[in-house]
């Protein structure tokens, strides 16, 4: 019979261990292993069960105390979303762009029909188009997250990155709803930008109950069929609450 | 708990501070027990976390929110906490003989006395502690004391994750080695 190292039974007290189930299972009927992982666990319990000094409820508060007067004077700066990557900065101008040009022809139609300035109606109609190409991506993100393998450990470094670049976009249509009175999208909006956030700050790998967990929250949101509901009701010229 | 400072720094009209306020309310605590296993020592580990909230306002605006804060803050606790370690040694050279007097202090002899005993395990503990490598101790605390993930440590300490694994592998093994007479577990 094989026996595990005892590097691999500290990886395996760590849940660390690619092959945790066969370690498992060999310790269930290796007598040798199972004395020394039963060792490993003694000595490492032993020393996660040391103490620390207790440091009050108000710890956090001492802290900002004592470093508060030591702050510069400069204001924060806010932190700048993913300002290492140069697509996010693309991708929120292109739909500035979008956005611009949505209400430009919008406002060209209605100087055509009477020559008087943007209607309100048509301007809602742009921004609805306008974002209902920002539903459609950030549908393929969520629909593709879905089908990650949840068999193992789960790599979301790819969905982050487009989540990250979608929540940018997302806060300008979301301000854009605001800025023209459009409370149930930009509630809608709202929510979504919740839902990309979760997952662009999510640990760049995760475990598949981490991973139900979360995903468990986007479908109990209805979110997926708020945004089909939305595009459906842009197409028809329809508010969301309508829809 | 993740914070979402984008959300909080970008949409409300925050007073000058409050942003940084919640990263220091979130994580105050559990930067101090980093420390104070890094640096075995309640007050250094005081300077040290407000050494490294210091170190993080200024460098607040290169946090990138998609990112792990844990692994922005780690990075700079893990890093004070070792400048800190050897300015002290620099400054008191009596601490170089800090883990002696802790070996000195410890009997060899498991004590019939339960606080004794498990005093007796502190000290080796935090003796043996203080004489692991820098890189050693970093995993290590991280990995058993803040249950870091090993690709989660690999990124804070920039390291490839076969040298963190080594490095908790020699950290345990020391530790565990110097449990033995204490313990007796078997090797």
């Amino acid at each position: 019979m094989n026996h595990y190292t005892e590097e691999e039974l500290i990886l395996f007290y760590y849940k660390e261990s690619d092959h945790g189930a066969e370690i498992e299972k060999h310790l269930a009927v290796c007598d040798r292993c199972r004395e020394v992982h039963g060792a490993i666990e003694k000595d490492l319990t032993a020393i996660g069960n040391l103490p620390f000094p207790a440091t009050g409820s108000d710890y956090s508060r001492q802290v900002w105390e004592a470093i508060e007067p030591r702050l510069d004077a400069k204001p924060i700066a806010v932190p700048a979303p993913y300002s290492r990557s140069w697509r996010v900065p693309m991708a929120a101008a292109a739909s500035l762009i979008l956005v611009v040009m949505s209400l430009w022809i919008a406002y060209r139609t209605g100087v055509q029909r009477g020559g008087e300035t943007i209607d309100q109606e048509i301007r809602r109609q742009a921004l609805m188009t306008a974002v209902s190409m920002h539903f459609q991506s950030s549908e393929r993100l969520l629909v593709d997250f879905s089908n990650l393998d949840r068999k193992r450990s789960i790599d979301l470094t790819g969905p982050q990155k487009r989540a990250a670049s979608l929540v940018s976009t997302n806060r300008l249509y979301r301000r854009t709803a605001d800025l023209h009175g459009e409370s149930e999208l930009s509630t809608l909006l709202d929510e979504l930008e919740r839902v990309l956030l979760d997952i662009a700050n999510a640990p760049g790998r995760i475990t598949p109950t981490e991973f139900t967990t979360l995903w468990s929250r986007v479908e109990r949101s209805g979110l997926l069929i708020k945004m089909r509901l939305q595009e459906a009701g842009a197409r028809e010229g329809r508010a969301v609450s309508e829809v | 708990m993740k914070g979402n400072y984008a959300i909080m720094a970008d949409d409300m009209p925050l007073p000058q501070g409050t942003t940084f306020r919640c990263l220091v309310d979130e994580n105050s605590e559990r930067l101090f027990r980093i420390a104070y296993r890094m640096t075995g020592n309640r007050d250094d580990a005081d300077d040290v976390v407000q050494e490294t909230f210091l170190k993080a306002y200024r460098s607040f605006d290169r946090f990138v929110p998609g990112g792990s804060e844990s692994v922005w803050l780690n990075r700079i606790v893990s890093n004070c906490a070792i400048d800190w370690i050897r300015r002290r040694k620099h400054r008191r050279t009596e601490d170089l003989d800090r883990t002696e007097e802790y070996a000195r202090a410890v009997s060899t002899e498991p004590a019939p006395d339960r606080s004794l005993f498990d005093g007796q395990i502190r000290a080796r503990i935090e003796a043996e502690l203080a004489k692991l490598s820098d890189k050693e101790r970093t995993a290590f605390v991280l990995r058993h004391f803040d249950g870091r993930p090993i690709l989660e440590i690999a990124e804070t300490m920039d390291a490839p994750i076969g040298s963190v694994k080594n490095n908790i592998f020699r950290a345990v093994r020391k530790l565990r080695a110097a449990l033995q007479p204490t313990l007796g577990g078997s090797r």
